[in-house]
C-alpha cells in the first residue's frame, strides 16, 4: 500500500491453492501478490518456499516416505505380521524371519503424489529391546546366549 | 482462493526481470537458468525455483560485480550447498528414530 508516496506495511491473509505433487524445498509464485508497482506498473508477484514441517511418523526422501518400524527381537527372529500406518489408513505389512535391524521393506504407491506418480512406502526395520525383564525372562535370554553362539563382532578379530 | 503458478515463460523471465532474449539464452548456456521444458529458446519455460536462482545470479552480478561465468560457478555451489544442507537435516532426523534421548 502506497500513502504519501511512502510504503506503509499491510497484514494481510491469503487462502493460497498448493499444487499437488509439489516437493519440500519447490518455489511457486504467487502472481500479484508482491510489492505494489511504480506508476502504471502492475505489482510484483510473492514467492512461497515450500518446507515439509517434521512428522512424528513419517520421514520423507524425494516423494517416498519412510517410516520407522519398532521390532520385538524375536519379531525379528521369527517373522511377523504387523499392522503399519500408512498415509492412506492402517496396512498389514509381513517380517520374514531373520530379518535385520536397518532393512527395508517396500510398499509400493503408498508415499507422496508426485509430478510423475507416486512414491512407495519404506518401512525400515528397527530391532527394540525390552526395558525390563522378569527373573525368568532373563535366564532365557542367557539360555538363547548359549544355544545360539553367534559373535556379531566376529569381523573385528577379537 | 489464490492460485499458485509453478511455471514461468521466457517471455515472462525476460518482462519482469527486465532481461533481453539474448541474455536468457547467454544465462541458460551458462546453466545459470535451466529450462524444465520446451526444445527451443522461445518455447522454454522455467520453474519458480529456477527463477530464485536467477534473482540470486542477477544480484550477485550486480552486488560482487562478476561475469557470468563466475556468477555460474558460485551459483552451483550455492545450490549445492542447499542440496547438503537438507540432505544433512534429513538424515539427521532419521538417525534421530535410531538414538536413544540421551543422544
Amino acid at each position: 500500500m502506497v500513502e504519501n508516496g511512502q510504503l506503509s506495511q499491510v497484514r494481510k491473509s491469503l487462502n493460497v491453492t498448493i499444487p499437488t505433487g509439489v516437493a519440500d524445498g519447490e518455489r511457486i509464485r504467487l502472481k500479484g501478490q508482491g510489492a505494489p508497482g511504480q506508476g502504471n506498473a502492475p505489482a510484483g508477484d510473492l514467492y512461497l518456499h515450500i518446507r515439509l514441517v517434521p512428522h512424528p511418523v513419517f520421514d520423507v526422501k524425494g516423494h517416498n516416505l519412510l517410516i520407522t518400524v519398532p521390532l520385538a527381537p524375536w519379531e525379528a527372529a521369527l517373522g511377523a505380521k504387523l499392522t503399519v500406518p500408512t498415509l492412506q489408513g492402517k496396512i498389514s505389512l509381513t517380517v520374514a524371519p531373520g530379518s535385520q535391524s536397518g532393512s527395508k521393506l517396500r510398499v509400493r504407491g503408498k508415499g507422496l503424489v508426485g509430478k510423475t506418480g507416486k512414491g512407495d512406502l519404506y518401512a525400515i526395520l528397527k530391532v527394540v529391546m525390552p526395558s525390563e525383564n522378569s527373573a525368568a525372562i532373563q535366564e532365557l535370554w542367557q539360555k538363547l546366549a548359549e544355544e545360539a553362539a553367534f559373535d556379531p563382532r566376529a569381523e573385528w578379530g577379537n | 482462493m489464490i492460485s499458485s503458478v509453478m511455471r514461468i515463460t521466457v517471455k515472462e523471465v525476460c518482462e519482469q526481470e527486465q532481461l533481453s532474449y539474448a541474455l536468457v539464452v547467454e544465462l541458460v548456456e551458462y546453466d545459470i537458468l535451466r529450462p524444465v521444458a520446451g526444445s527451443s529458446g522461445e518455447d522454454w519455460v522455467f520453474d519458480c525455483t529456477g527463477l530464485h536462482w536467477l534473482k540470486r545470479a542477477i544480484r550477485l552480478q550486480h552486488d560482487l560485480d562478476l561475469d557470468w561465468l563466475a556468477v555460474a560457478t558460485v551459483l552451483d555451489l550455492l545450490r549445492e550447498r542447499e542440496i547438503l544442507a537438507e540432505e544433512n537435516r534429513l538424515l539427521k532426523q532419521r538417525l534421530s528414530r535410531f538414538l536413544s534421548e540421551d543422544d
